[in-house]
């Protein structure tokens, strides 16, 4: 038996963590001095996931937020869509919270959520049968689609602790995802009597990744997971990949190529004009003098000048592939998932080995030809913009990464 | 596809045909029924030059009938749906040399006559499915996502149409007040209407006899169920009068490759045939 790291529910719990990276400068009325953390809740149908979050930010922040808020999430009591909410932690970091839904017809919307996300939150419930149910077959591939978005650290949230035995399931989910090569921990809470949450907060905290260097000189990217016009200002949801970014800098968005200037940043409710966002900020960026119109969901946010010198947007790409399911035979059409972007793609030239298709299980290097132009990069340029997932219907058929831009 | 003439030797296989394409799927039956050495037929126009006593040389557009011998194969264009079919004039004529050659554009409703040496029987029984007027009863999909993107396709035998692609770009719902907590509602609205306009402009219930619907989760159900208020409040007779031609499904996504997915899925053709049916059984009652 491998030694499954969990965390049991000790008052005297001391956490040992790196010291904070400070990525948000802001005017000294509000002083965040701590890294940011992105963590996305995910799990199967009915687990308790919502709630678990809702009593989070009551915890947290003392308020009351309403996730499931569209019409037909309501209707149904069931998410439909990601919500985001921002909150602070104990020790003072920047909380973002991406709640997913569960079902399966919506994996389209989980998928841009994980690779959000710095840290993966996986919602079991131990209650008896549910877990029997869901591990048996979609809890399994909730997981694997976890790992293979690219989330490198799971905590495992073993729900409904109040019913049920929380160290058994613990143990087991843990043991799989080390047999898959993911470090873990497992933590058993209560979502709806809110037990254990410190704990839950702190392992994530200490399994949050410490982020290396400030990223100064590196060339400003956040990729947009969200956008919203309201008046004259575009805002754009988005997650600072890497670089520094100002208020009051010209932007553009790639692939489209329109500009404007940064006039806010907003992190949850508070609003700040002026301050510099940095690596791993989750935030709301509102834009003025610029065409909402041509910004979608997926594109990335660089700086104006950046967008004169290179060249943004690619159709031809080679691509080092990991086939994950069934066969890919050349020409099939697949859609390419990455940070918020999907687009339709189709597998134009094997490059190794059998050069009609890519066998099952195994490495390869393939063309891809994209149904538009999209903005990536290599990943040794930028591992975030440099990793996609290929969907062949609603199941991941290969992970890869861009070798080469054409 | 209109047959004109047919004139074929049972002895040798040999011979002509005239024909007119009147669809985009003929025009493409007729890209793979041509082959290389064959003679066509066509009126064309072409530029020919004209010295005048001067010696001035005029250049008009002269619009003359010319029988070439294809070289290699037609190009297809299937956006406007052309082909392009180019040779070396083998008839007299008045205009231009023999063995020159020559391009011949062809589009909708133009005539073509095309002799071959030797006609396969594979190209015959292509030609008779694509002259059969009860092949051009088709199907149509909508396929529509959450996040604001969808394609309108028509369906044929052989061929998949995009008719129109509606993206929409849907801000995720906050309750943030500079986000604009009404905002996602608007703009779902917005993306149900273009998709109703779309739908009310391309397909046409004269010929489509089933309309499939698909996407993930409730988005299909959902827009449905605005189409049919939608129809309702502005009196689409057509549009409601053929209600019962429209059948939700659930597909993986809204790009162009789940309307393949969803044509070939099995459950799915069960419901075609049983709306094509029902629609059959209603007009003999």
């Amino acid at each position: 038996l491998r030694n499954a790291r969990y965390a049991v529910p000790n008052p005297s719990f001391t956490p040992t963590y790196a010291d904070n990276i400070k990525a948000i400068t802001l005017p000294p009325a509000n002083p965040v001095t701590s890294g940011p953390i992105t963590i996305c809740v995910s799990g199967h149908i009915d687990h308790g996931k919502t709630t678990l979050v809702q009593t989070m930010i009551k915890m947290l922040d003392g308020r009351k937020v309403v996730l499931d808020s569209g019409l037909a999430e309501q209707s149904r009591s069931c998410t439909t869509d990601v919500a985001v909410v921002t909150c602070k932690t104990p020790s003072d970091r920047t909380l973002t919270i991406l709640d997913t839904p569960g079902h399966e017809g919506y994996s389209l919307q989980l998928l841009p959520a994980l690779f959000e996300c710095d840290v993966g939150v996986f919602v079991v419930s131990c209650k008896r049968g549910e877990f029997e149910d869901c591990w048996g077959g979609a809890g399994r591939t909730h997981l694997l689609s976890m790992i293979r978005a690219g989330v490198a650290r799971i905590v495992v949230a073993v729900n409904k602790c109040d019913v049920g035995e929380w160290e058994v399931v613990g143990r087991r989910v843990v043991e799989f995802l080390e047999k898959e090569g993911v470090q873990a921990t497992a933590c058993g809470v209560s979502g709806l009597n809110g037990d254990n949450l410190q704990n839950l907060i702190k392992s994530i905290e200490q399994n949050c990744g410490v982020r290396k260097g400030k990223g100064n000189k590196k060339s400003f990217r956040a990729t947009i997971s969200s956008v919203s016009l309201t008046g004259r200002r575009v805002n754009m949801q988005c997650k600072v990949v890497r670089g520094n970014l100002t208020v009051g800098e010209t932007v553009s968005v790639a692939p489209a190529g329109v500009c404007g200037t940064v006039k806010e940043v907003h992190v949850g409710d508070e609003a700040f004009s002026a301050g510099t966002v940095g690596p791993g900020d989750n935030v709301t960026i509102s834009v003025v003098n610029m065409d909402g119109e041509r910004v979608f969901s997926g594109d990335v946010l660089v700086r104006s000048g950046d967008l004169r010198t290179n060249v943004f947007s690619r159709r031809r790409l080679v691509a080092k592939v990991e086939v994950k399911g069934k066969t890919l035979i050349k020409g099939t059409e697949l859609t390419l998932v990455m940070n918020a972007l999907s687009v339709s793609c189709v597998v134009a030239h094997v490059l190794d080995g059998d050069k009609r298709m890519l066998r099952s299980e195994t490495r390869g290097r393939c063309t891809l030809v994209l149904k538009r132009p999209v903005c990536l990069e290599t990943y040794e340029a930028c591992k975030k913009l440099g990793r996609f997932l290929l969907l062949d219907g609603a199941r991941i058929a290969a992970v890869g990464l861009v070798e080469e831009l054409l | 596809m209109k047959l004109l003439s047919r004139k074929i030797s049972a002895k040798d296989g040999g011979g002509e045909l005239h024909v007119v394409p009147e669809l985009n799927s003929d025009v493409w039956h007729l890209f793979n029924l041509l082959e290389s050495s064959d003679q066509i037929t066509m009126s064309t126009v072409r530029k020919v030059k004209s010295e005048g006593s001067t010696g001035t040389v005029r250049s008009t557009k002269q619009r003359l009938r010319l029988t070439i011998k294809m070289k290699g194969k037609p190009t297809y264009d299937a956006t406007t749906s052309t082909l392009r079919i180019s040779g070396t004039n083998v008839a007299e004529s008045s205009f231009v040399k023999m063995g020159a050659f020559h391009t011949f554009t062809l589009g909708l409703n133009d005539a073509i006559k095309i002799s071959k040496s030797c006609w396969d029987y594979v190209h015959l029984e292509r030609i008779k499915s694509a002259c059969d007027f009860s092949k051009s009863a088709s199907l149509a999909a909508v396929v529509l996502q959450q996040d604001g993107l969808a394609h309108v396709c028509l369906i044929t035998e052989h061929m998949t149409v995009t008719k129109a692609k509606v993206e929409t770009s849907i801000p995720k719902k906050r309750s943030d007040k500079a986000w604009g907590t009404r905002n996602q509602e608007k703009q779902v609205g917005k993306f149900y209407r273009k998709l109703y306009e779309a739908l009310v402009a391309h397909v046409d219930f004269k010929y489509v006899q089933c309309v499939l619907v698909g996407g993930p989760g409730f988005a299909p159900g959902d827009w449905m169920g605005w189409v049919w208020d939608e129809a309702r409040r502005c009196e689409n007779r057509s549009l409601l009068e053929h209600r019962d031609r429209f059948v939700t499904v659930r597909a993986s996504s809204g790009h162009k490759h789940a309307v393949d997915e969803i044509i070939n899925d099995p459950a799915v053709r069960g419901k075609i045939t049983e709306t094509k049916a029902s629609r059959d059984v209603a007009v003999l009652d």
